[in-house]
């Protein structure tokens, strides 16, 4: 038969492991933030198109003269609410990513997001943008400069 | 849903549309084209808006000929096109004037017709300001109400047409028209058959 | 003036002969809700048309009968719709000509079968599910660079855009 003591400390190691696991998760509208990023490249001299991104240039296609559009990469980082996630994209160009906050709308989870893009060696960001959209949808951006004719669309989704 | 009447004269001149026929969908386009302009003009509230969301419109529905069921006429089906492209262009609308791209548009908000008043007296007055009241009191719905009342307006379309036009469950299309017609009979009760606030528990 | 009705059975078949304005604002809402849920109840009202009052009609009319567009504008509209129809190309006659070309188009056959044999039996990498792009963005705040112009350019007909800057320098 355990003594009263132990019972006790098991008790109170119970309620504190409680406490401190409750305390440690954080509530659902500030827990961190998945952050993807898809870099594109995307040009009129090719016609080869990522398979990814099939329906995307389907899309893309019926609006712009861009014939071919090629996956460089994609970023996968998980950020803190309102801290940023700085990372290069390709050509000299960075992203900035900051997210603000998680909201309910109707039932849907929406996010409140910051996007900068910049180019090596300039102050001042070519956009700024703060928005709000649907967790876990891509929303697209574009289009800078690349060598060769060839510009940056990049793809970028939270949740 | 029981299949609908569909004229087989109509059906013909489909199929000859189908095929490619210019005569044929020019003759379609005649036929179709004031309810599909209607039907943009109450969901968008702009006549140039309008008269783009046709074209598209049309354009689409030529280009998707094939995929006409025929289980409704070619008007309900022209229809959800119509209101899908007017909705799309709302969207676009909303985004751009969240951000003044352009500072000349911030002046471009909804055109309001002038009170007319050179207009005859009498009963054509009072009919052009019911028109410009109601208007206003259409700019002045949820875009979302607007679209369900926009079909329901053409005198044409069932419940579940309209549902089916806009990907909406029977229910929905039910609750937002009558918050609609609720708001438009309250601010222009003279249009409002006897009675119809009375659930409301305002007095009529 | 209309008579109320008490449990929702009685309100849906009050929507359908009378019309929603037989209807109190919660019965409205309460039974939206059981028609989403029950598409068999939901059949009922699926074939109705709603109803419009004549004085409405007609005041809709009068209201839109000054936005139409004037005939000019029409047939421009036609001219647009009729230049992005894809031209149709002329058939010729082609019945004699196949006969005297049947060793090189079985030649071409012969190709295709081999090439078809190399494509079933090559791995292919699987298909990529579709992206899922945002349909309903909201735009707070958007700076561009000095000169350069942003464009929201809608893609597909699902709500999606594009934010688009047209740099200056391109």
């Amino acid at each position: 038969m355990p003594r009263p003591v132990h019972v006790v400390s098991l008790a109170l190691a119970l309620m504190l492991s409680g406490v401190a696991g409750a305390a440690d998760e954080p509530k659902d509208n500030r827990k961190p933030v998945d952050v993807d990023i898809w870099v594109i490249r995307a040009s009129t001299k090719s016609k080869d198109i990522s398979p990814e991104l099939k329906s995307f240039a389907d899309k893309l296609k019926q609006r712009f003269k861009y014939t071919g559009f090629r996956l460089e990469r994609k970023i996968k980082e998980t950020v803190d609410l309102g801290k940023t996630l700085t990372t290069s994209l390709t050509g000299g160009y960075q992203a900035l990513v900051t997210p603000k906050a998680r909201e309910k709308d109707k039932g849907a989870e929406r996010l409140a997001l910051q996007l900068q893009v910049l180019k090596e060696k300039e102050k001042k960001p070519r956009m700024n943008i703060e928005y709000k959209l649907e967790a876990g949808a891509f929303q697209p951006f574009g289009a800078w400069d690349l060598e060769g004719g060839d510009v940056l669309i990049i793809l970028l989704s939270a949740k | 849903m029981p299949p609908l009447h569909v004229e087989p004269e109509e059906l013909r001149v489909v199929d000859r549309a189908a095929a490619g026929d210019s005569a044929a969908r020019r003759a379609l386009f005649e036929q179709h084209r004031e309810a599909a302009y209607r039907t943009a003009l109450r969901i968008t509230r702009r006549e140039e808006d309008a008269l783009d969301v046709v074209q598209d419109s049309f354009i689409r529905a030529f280009d998707r000929l094939a995929e006409f069921q025929r289980e409704s006429g070619f008007r309900t089906w022209l229809l959800r096109i119509v209101a899908n492209r007017a909705l799309d262009v709302l969207r676009t609308r909303k985004v751009r004037q969240a951000v003044p791209l352009d500072p000349g548009d911030e002046s471009r908000g909804p055109q309001l017709a002038a009170p007319d008043t050179s207009a005859p007296p009498g009963q054509e007055l009072e009919r052009q300001e019911l028109a410009q009241r109601l208007r206003q009191a259409l700019e002045a719905l949820p875009a979302d109400q607007r679209a369900v009342f926009a079909l329901y307006a053409t005198g044409e379309m069932t419940y579940g047409e309209i549902a089916a036009a806009l990907e909406i469950p029977i229910g929905t299309v039910m609750s937002r028209l009558y918050h609609a017609r609720r708001r438009l009979f309250e601010i222009l009760p003279d249009l409002a058959t006897p009675g119809v606030l009375a659930n409301t528990g305002r007095a009529t | 003036m209309s008579r109320p009705v008490d449990n929702l059975d009685d309100a849906l078949q009050a929507a359908i002969s009378r019309g929603l304005d037989a209807l109190t604002p919660d019965q409205v809402e309460r039974l939206a809700a059981i028609l989403d849920e029950r598409p068999d109840l939901a059949a009922q009202l699926a074939d109705r048309i709603p109803v419009i009052e004549p004085q409405l009609a007609d005041a809709l009319a009068q209201a839109e009968r000054q936005s139409l567009p004037s005939t000019g504008a029409w047939s421009r509209a036609w001219d647009r719709i009729a230049d992005a129809q894809p031209k149709v190309a002329r058939r010729t006659r082609v019945g004699p000509q196949i006969l005297r070309l049947w060793r090189p188009l079985a030649a071409v056959a012969a190709c295709l079968v081999l090439a078809a044999a190399w494509w079933i039996g090559t791995p292919r990498p699987p298909t990529a599910p579709p992206l899922r792009l945002a349909t309903d963005l909201e735009i707070d705040r958007l700076e561009v660079y000095d000169g350069d112009t942003p464009f929201v350019v809608s893609i597909g007909d699902s709500g999606a855009v594009i934010i688009w800057v047209l740099e200056e320098r391109s």
